[in-house]
């Protein structure tokens, strides 16, 4: 009887999600072992912290890019696939770029070149375009901070994390529940969107509109029903309006030492702008 | 199975607000290690009976006792310190991040001390046989092994009771033989009373020791499942049927004439009545 489970990633059915899907893109690469993953949450919440910090408030390229370029070996060295990080950049670079292309034609003074579009002409400013770097540049290393201690941080570590931190636990519970209910909800979707699909709920434009506002409807109902079923699971279970977390073990010396020594070189290169 | 009483229910009526008639005359008794099954169709009421029993719904008329005490005066705290529901569908009920998460809330909710919390938690994983996905993201399982956390997030509190609702459904085959044989072997070897709807017939004669079967919110057959499943005219008035073997054996017996002695339920049973004949 014992044993014969598969290790493999499955859904809410039973059935193995298609590798490649979406779905195991998300399952796949999220809270794996690796040697960052042992070192204490809290630990990396602080450092983190202290990062960001040091990145949002650094006047100048250097700094961001080189806490983004250690934040991707790292996660490179988590055997987490090119791809996958490219996935996990693609949208702030996205809002960098476009952020690098709106300062560079439409802010600053020192214009650096100039062309003509339908009659209209367009230049680029030199100090826009070293306004739009800066924020890139942030844009980029703050992003590189968070997807390094996402991809190397139990959730449950992290939120334990933030609650030692004295985060509102109103909000970890919100945040633990939308981190559970997601992916339930996400399958539901599927299962839904599958249906519509199958009897041409998407066959045009229109028919598809109406479709997905019945999805969404049908979601809503859907979390609805779900958190009635799992606030009585959950009092039937003790639950008085505080969802406890086991006590965090002390502070390791190694781990602290450390920490403060990536703080403190990183902090030497910050007072370098 | 023991003498002693810990449930007793005698439920009168109970009417859902819209006015939908759930339960009505509903009368049974639940033992001390007691192995007992909730049989029936779609709509018979067997979740709502579940609901009244775990003091979800309170709101009947009539009279349960738990252990010799009203439930309708007990605070829920102390319902749900000796009794546990399992929900049908399991992403009802697990809500943490893992495996270990989730197991672990009860037991910390019950003020346990932190050894002991891990200490149930890692029993209870054993017990159902999830060893080693303590740290699993619960949705990472498939539906058979989420269903086992759910019960071993009640096992973990310590309770004695639990009342499933529907727990081979969305399984394999063998699945549901995986599941009734853990469920048995917590209640044979663990001593935990459990209480299951199901309308699994085939399922039912291998592993339950009593058997209520309800129609139209009405118990109208209680016994152990050869008193129960006698006729199949009769399970087919309350929408179910007997288990395919026995309603084989129950037609050769009256439509060909084969003078088999009794009705057997299982395979082994039937199997050992047709070597009888042919021999």
């Amino acid at each position: 009887m014992k044993g014969s489970f598969r290790g493999d990633v499955v859904s809410r059915n039973g059935q193995a999600v298609t590798k490649g899907s979406w779905m195991h893109f998300l399952f796949e690469y999220l809270n794996k072992d690796h040697f960052l993953s042992d070192i204490d949450a809290r630990v990396k919440i602080l450092v983190a912290s202290a990062l960001l910090v040091m990145v949002l408030s650094y006047r100048g390229f250097l700094f961001p890019l080189v806490t983004s370029l250690l934040c991707v070996f790292f996660c490179i060295k988590t055997k987490i696939p090119l791809r996958v990080l490219f996935l996990r950049f693609s949208e702030p670079l996205f809002i960098a770029s476009m952020v690098l292309i709106l300062k560079l034609f439409f802010s600053g003074e020192d214009a650096f070149f100039s062309f003509h579009i339908l009659g209209v002409k367009v230049s680029g400013y030199r100090d826009g375009l070293m306004e739009g770097l800066f924020i890139a540049c942030r844009i980029l290393g703050a992003v590189s901070i968070v997807a390094l201690i996402g991809c190397s941080t139990p959730f449950t570590e992290f939120m334990a994390g933030l609650s030692w931190l004295r985060v509102p636990k109103g909000f970890i519970e919100i945040l633990m529940f939308a981190y559970r209910f997601l992916f339930v909800l996400l399958e539901d979707a599927t299962v839904i969107y599958n249906a519509q699909k199958n009897r041409l709920g998407y066959s045009t434009v229109r028919r598809g509109m109406g479709s997905f506002g019945i999805l969404a409807g049908s979601l809503v109902l859907k979390a609805l029903e779900h958190s009635h079923h799992v606030t009585t699971a959950m009092i039937q279970r003790g639950y008085e309006g505080d969802i406890p977390f086991l006590k965090h073990k002390p502070f390791k010396r190694s781990e602290v030492v450390v920490s403060v020594l990536i703080i403190a070189a990183m902090g030497w290169v910050w007072k370098t702008q | 199975m023991e003498n002693t009483v810990r449930f007793s229910v005698k439920v009168d009526a109970f009417n859902y607000p819209d006015g939908t008639k759930a339960l009505a005359e509903t009368n049974l008794q639940i033992r001390k290690g007691e192995f007992a099954g909730i049989l029936g169709s779609n709509g018979s009421g067997k979740t709502t009976l579940l609901k009244v029993m775990d003091g979800l719904l309170k709101n009947f008329e009539g009279r349960i006792l738990l252990d010799g005490l009203d439930i309708k005066k007990l605070s829920p705290k102390e319902i749900y310190k000796k009794v546990g529901l399992v929900f049908q569908n399991p992403d009802d009920q697990l809500f943490a991040a893992t495996v270990f998460d989730d197991v672990a809330f009860g037991p910390m909710n019950m003020g346990f001390p932190e050894e002991e919390v891990t200490a149930n938690v890692k029993q209870a994983l054993k017990d159902v046989e999830m060893e080693g996905y303590d740290r699993k993201s619960i949705h990472h399982l498939s539906f058979g092994q989420k269903k086992r956390v759910c019960i071993a997030g009640l096992l973990a509190m310590g309770h004695q009771i639990l009342l499933l609702d529907e727990p081979t459904a969305g399984l394999d085959p063998m699945g549901e033989y995986r599941m009734m044989n853990l469920l048995m072997a917590l209640n044979k070897e663990k001593k935990v009373t459990i209480v299951m709807a199901t309308h699994s017939v085939d399922l039912v004669p291998l592993f339950l020791d009593t058997l209520h079967i309800l129609s139209k919110g009405r118990v109208i057959r209680s016994g152990t499942p050869e008193e129960v499943f006698t006729a199949p005219e009769e399970m087919t008035h309350v929408k179910l049927r007997l288990p395919q073997i026995a309603e084989l054996i129950y037609r050769l017996k009256h439509e060909d004439q084969v003078p088999f002695e009794k009705i057997p339920l299982t395979i082994g049973e039937a199997r050992r009545e047709i070597l009888r004949r042919v021999r």
